[in-house]
């Protein structure tokens, strides 16, 4: 199987930001010091857990503070598949994992004349480090936060201590609920760029509020926490070049079942977005669900990313095997 | 920025947008009359500015616009340099402006040995060899236009 290269730390410090978020600081098991990341950035951590390896995409929240050490915030997820249960329930001090060097595939605009982030629950974690360069770049930028109330809103101290003047916060549970609405989208300056980061029906509904403004596409930047998916999701088989046959089931996808016959396939983000895992397709049609490819490489229907996108047809002939 | 070329200026409707931007000086405006009337019929919200050369209003103008606008520029070429960088300047991005250009164009050639810039007339041919200004150096003239110069890079006509 393929595996990336991954540094192996230690939890050093749990801290409960809310009462569903942690926080972990992690320290390279050898002691050295960990390699830098840009605003935006995130590790894959691998756990092997009671039902085999975990691993899951995590944003860096801390910035330029060090480079002994590196923070995550997990939020308990009610959907778990095991991953933030374990880090929230299992997790101690003292306990080892390996984790990918950063990638960032949610990076700051340079072209930006400002920046405005838009946050819903736990989607405020990339935008902490992203704030924190900003800050460091003397740039100007906004934050709209939105959260249930001050109770389930992590880090709300921080912000307001470390950027009174750009945060603006929406609680929608609290005595004057206060709904963040698309409204303020009609209020940026020219040459804003936007980012939002939060469940999927946020980031689509903004993003759709902000091109129907007539925002460029180049200035809407977003990042989702899981991959497109089809709702209704059917199984079927791929052939490779060597004829062998594979079935994908309908909870399955491409690259776990390549990856169960134990195919050597590259792949890094799993959430269609960075492009590793992209493999050529011969016969077949494609239902594309990723955020990498552009509209003439759909529209060829000779590629497929297969973290996230499936067949339309029965089967896939990959140039593959 | 949608670059303005050919000796036909032609102006292009971008749909989707909350408000149009005209700037145009005298001769400019007749290029856009056709868009500005289907805009006026559409009743999509519009703003214009008359450029009249020395404008010092120009770059706040630009600057009071918000996100979602589209922003056209209809001026002789003798000035349309000047304004896209006014443009860009205040934030627009080359997917929100249209620049259409009438007049005699003037083709820049950037020298590849002293980066010195040397200024062609429009009846000059752009594939005849040309001498820098500057340095001397007799140049081609490549079809590599660079918008941060403004120019279209010259290299060594002779190796």
């Amino acid at each position: 199987m393929y595996k990336e290269n991954t540094i192996p730390v230690v939890v050093k410090t749990i801290q409960i930001e809310t009462p569903f978020v942690k926080r972990f600081t992690l320290t390279a098991e050898n002691g050295y010091i960990l390699p830098g990341f840009s605003g935006g950035s995130h590790i894959t951590a691998y756990i092997e857990g009671s039902e085999g390896l975990l691993e899951r995409a995590y944003s860096l929240t801390s910035y330029g503070d060090n480079n002994e050490s590196y923070e995550i915030s997990i939020h308990l997820s009610e959907t778990s598949r095991g991953s933030s249960s374990y880090w929230h329930r299992h997790m101690k001090i003292g306990d080892k994992l390996r984790i990918s060097y950063p990638k960032n595939y949610f990076q700051l605009s340079y072209r930006a004349k400002h920046h405005v982030f838009y946050a819903a629950g736990i989607g405020i974690t990339p935008f902490l480090s992203m704030m924190a360069e900003l800050c460091e770049r003397g740039a100007s930028f906004e934050l709209h936060y939105a959260a249930k109330s001050r109770e389930f809103c992590a880090f709300y101290h921080l912000l307001r201590s470390k950027f009174p003047r750009q945060c603006h916060f929406y609680f929608s549970c609290e005595k004057a609920p206060k709904k963040l609405t698309y409204e303020s989208l009609q209020h940026h300056p020219i040459g804003t760029h936007v980012y939002f980061c939060g469940p999927e029906s946020f980031i689509s509904s903004f993003k759709d509020a902000a091109i129907a403004l007539g925002y460029p596409y180049s200035s809407v930047h977003y990042e989702r926490f899981t991959a497109r998916s089809s709702k209704s999701a059917a199984p079927f088989l791929i052939e490779l070049l060597n004829g062998e046959t594979i079935p994908v089931s309908k909870e399955q996808t491409l690259l776990e079942a390549l990856l169960e016959k134990g195919m050597k396939v590259p792949y890094s983000c799993r959430a269609g977005r960075c492009g590793t895992c992209e493999l050529k397709v011969l016969k077949g049609e494609i239902d594309h669900y990723d955020e990498f490819l552009s509209d003439e490489q759909r529209n060829s229907n000779s590629v497929i990313l297969s973290c996230v996108s499936r067949a339309k047809s029965e089967k896939l002939l990959l140039e593959y095997g | 920025m949608k670059q303005e070329s050919g000796d036909t200026p032609m102006a292009a409707f971008i749909p989707g947008k909350r408000k149009y931007l005209f700037c145009f000086d005298e001769i400019g405006m007749s290029l856009l009359e056709k868009i500005m009337a289907d805009i006026r019929a559409k009743d999509i919200p519009f703003e214009i500015f008359h450029f009249s050369h020395q404008e010092s209003a120009l770059p706040a103008w630009l600057s009071s616009q918000k996100m979602g606008c589209y922003l056209y520029i209809a001026v002789s070429r003798k000035y349309l340099y000047q304004i896209m960088c006014l443009a860009e300047a205040a934030g627009f991005s080359e997917e929100e402006v249209q620049l259409i250009g009438y007049g005699d164009k003037e083709i820049h050639l950037f020298c590849c040995r002293c980066h010195s810039i040397t200024e062609l007339a429009a009846a000059a041919n752009k594939h005849a060899e040309q001498l820098c200004s500057c340095c001397g150096l007799l140049l081609t003239v490549s079809s590599h236009y660079s918008p941060l110069r403004n120019a279209y890079l010259g290299y060594p006509a002779i190796i």
